[in-house]
């Protein structure tokens, strides 16, 4: 009996061993309290965004705290939150342009934000190409946010509640940009829209009314090869063949790539919520729905680079077109935009 | 049973050893080495008062100078590699501790030096990173992610743009656009790097080279880079070739 009993304390002994040698060291490790992105059945994998991200309750809280202040804005006035409005479903209400600081307007319309997970690329060019790292351009744009990051980190370290809060995401006594951008990155990422009429059909919890299954058909054969389900975008960039804005001369994709052939491609928008983010289009020209689908029957420009999707224009009939818009007044998903999680404390 | 014991006890031993190894493979080691970068422009120590002539006749004045040294690595006779671990080092000409890298080795006597001026693709693809490569340090592109390897702001009377400036971001890491150089530098035949004994490697930066390297640029025709591909491949080029081994210090 005696040597089984030294087996096992020697077994226990090296368990422990192992356990306090690999362990990195640090005795004020809080508890933190992982979270899970819910992806639904229908949905594909999320993207790998948050590899070296764990999503927390801490890093979401301090995310979302960050989102909507003012000090991220070298004045105060510009929160992510002032472009990104919960109740237009994280789009600006009603404006074709935003403006950010001393009155000037950004040059594209602000996306709505949800299901942030599955994109790999970020802006309608497509020109950030993680999550984490987006906040930095709105963040300096001189015409929108117009702040250095150093003076971020600088407003952050100086405010006891974000040292507090950057510990309990973080377990570090520092505050860092890479904090900052990651807890972002964790709030921005648990906004998954999921839940509208749409959903709850593919869910089988309702059934869509004549119109609407009229109204899906058509979406399903005129429009989802680019807005593909269920993110309502496959993310791709195309000209829809809209005549360039003389003021702005936006080439879209070309300004990333160079190549001549992704002159005036944006990314393709997701149509989640589209009936509570008017104005559309890459420069909110068009504010309203229908006019969206007018562009597409009567006024597409064939270019050289118009998708050829589009290039004869879409065929859709005035009573299509009616059942198309009552399909994509589906998509709204009145539980997000009312989602305390996500909402201004 | 005693053999038993012993062989379980050798067991454990190894397992404790092995659970905790960071790669301890040769060719990684925390030894450190001291290594001074000395920005010079022409022979002469840089300085943000004094004007400078490329050979293009164009006079210029610098007031911002910084790139990334990464992915340091040291070569033996017998071609033995100890490469510095996490290895990202931004040189800043307006902070003088950034001229003086501290960076670990293996023991080893080495007689080659090799390092990229940028910063490796991953790096540039993988989200908010830290230290070196903090976005507040002005290295990196907000609306085209990725990072500037090596930035040069001043003003030149060749320049046509606002206020004479001069501004050169040189980055890009996707194909086409590359702007990434890997450096190899020899150490002097009688004077190699031995890891442990060797004090001080100084390394020479000639800024001149950007205008006057292996490619001829010209202010004039080029005041302003800041977009990844074209002309700024045409500066990584030159940037490429600014170094050199001035000093192996051994006691």
């Amino acid at each position: 009996m005696k040597k089984p009993v030294s087996i096992l304390f020697l077994l226990m002994l090296t368990a422990v061993l192992i356990i306090e040698s690999c362990q990195e060291k640090d005795n004020t490790a809080a508890p933190v309290h992982l979270l899970n992105i819910p992806v639904p059945s229908y949905f594909p994998p999320i993207q790998n965004t948050y590899a070296n991200n764990p999503i927390t309750q801490e890093g979401f809280d301090l995310g979302k705290k960050l989102f909507y202040d003012g000090r991220l804005s070298v004045d105060g006035n510009f929160p992510c939150a002032s472009c990104h409005q919960q109740f237009a479903a994280f789009s600006t209400f009603d404006h074709s342009l935003s403006h950010g600081f001393n009155n000037q307007f950004t040059t594209r319309n602000a996306p709505g934000l949800a299901n942030m997970a599955w994109y790999k690329e970020f802006h309608w060019d497509g020109g950030i190409n993680h999550l984490e790292v987006q906040p930095l351009a709105p963040i300096t744009a001189s015409n929108e946010m117009a702040e250095t990051i150093e003076n971020v980190i600088r407003k952050l370290k100086a405010d006891e509640q974000y040292q507090k809060m950057f510990r309990a995401a973080f377990n570090s006594n520092d505050i860092t940009s890479q904090q900052m951008l990651k807890a972002l990155s964790q709030f921005m990422g648990m906004m998954v829209s999921a839940n509208s009429r749409y959903d709850k059909m593919k869910r089988g919890e309702t059934s869509f009314t004549g119109a609407e299954q009229r109204g899906y058909q058509v979406f399903q054969a005129k429009c989802a090869s680019c807005h593909a389900e269920p993110l309502f975008t496959d993310l791709s960039y195309r000209n829809t063949g809209l005549a360039m804005d003389q003021d702005l001369r936006d080439i879209g994709r070309m300004r990333i790539t160079k190549l001549a052939s992704d002159s005036l491609k944006f990314k393709v928008p997701s149509l989640r919520n589209v009936f509570i983010t008017a104005p559309y289009g890459h420069d909110g020209r068009f504010v309203s729905i229908g006019g969206v689908i007018d562009h597409y029957r009567n006024t597409v420009i064939p270019g050289p680079t118009t998708d050829p999707i589009l290039k004869n224009k879409l065929n859709i009939n005035d009573l299509e077109k009616n059942d198309l818009i009552i399909f994509l007044r589906t998509l709204t998903d009145s539980s997000f935009i009312a989602d305390k999680r996500f909402g201004q404390d | 049973m005693v053999t038993m014991k012993k062989l379980i006890n050798v067991f454990m031993l190894l397992l404790i050893i092995s659970s905790c190894k960071k790669e301890e493979s040769s060719g990684v080691g925390n030894t450190p080495l001291k290594i001074s970068v000395q920005l010079n422009n022409n022979g002469q120590p840089l300085t943000t008062t004094d004007t400078y002539i490329n050979q293009s006749g164009e006079s210029y004045r610098v007031s911002v100078f910084k790139f990334y040294i990464s992915a340091i690595k040291l070569i033996a006779s017998d071609n033995t590699i100890t490469a510095e671990q996490d290895s990202y080092h931004l040189v800043d000409l307006a902070k003088s501790e950034s001229k003086e890298i501290n960076a670990g080795f293996a023991a080893g006597t080495f007689n080659k030096i090799e390092f990229m001026i940028g910063v490796d693709s991953i790096r540039n693809v993988s989200g908010a990173q830290t230290g070196a490569l903090d976005p507040l340090n002005g290295m990196f592109w907000t609306w085209n992610s990725g990072y500037i390897f090596a930035k040069l702001e001043g003003n030149s009377s060749a320049s046509t743009e606002v206020g004479q400036k001069l501004t050169y971001h040189i980055g890009g890491f996707k194909t086409g656009e590359n702007a990434i150089r890997k450096i190899t530098l020899s150490f002097p035949a009688n004077q190699p790097v031995t890891i442990g004994k060797t004090t001080l490697l100084v390394i020479e930066s000639d800024l001149s080279k950007w205008f006057d390297g292996p490619q001829k640029i010209s202010i004039a025709q080029n005041p302003s880079l800041m977009t990844p591909g074209g002309i700024s491949l045409k500066i990584a080029d030159n940037y490429a070739s600014m170094f050199t081994v001035k000093q192996v210090i051994n006691p």
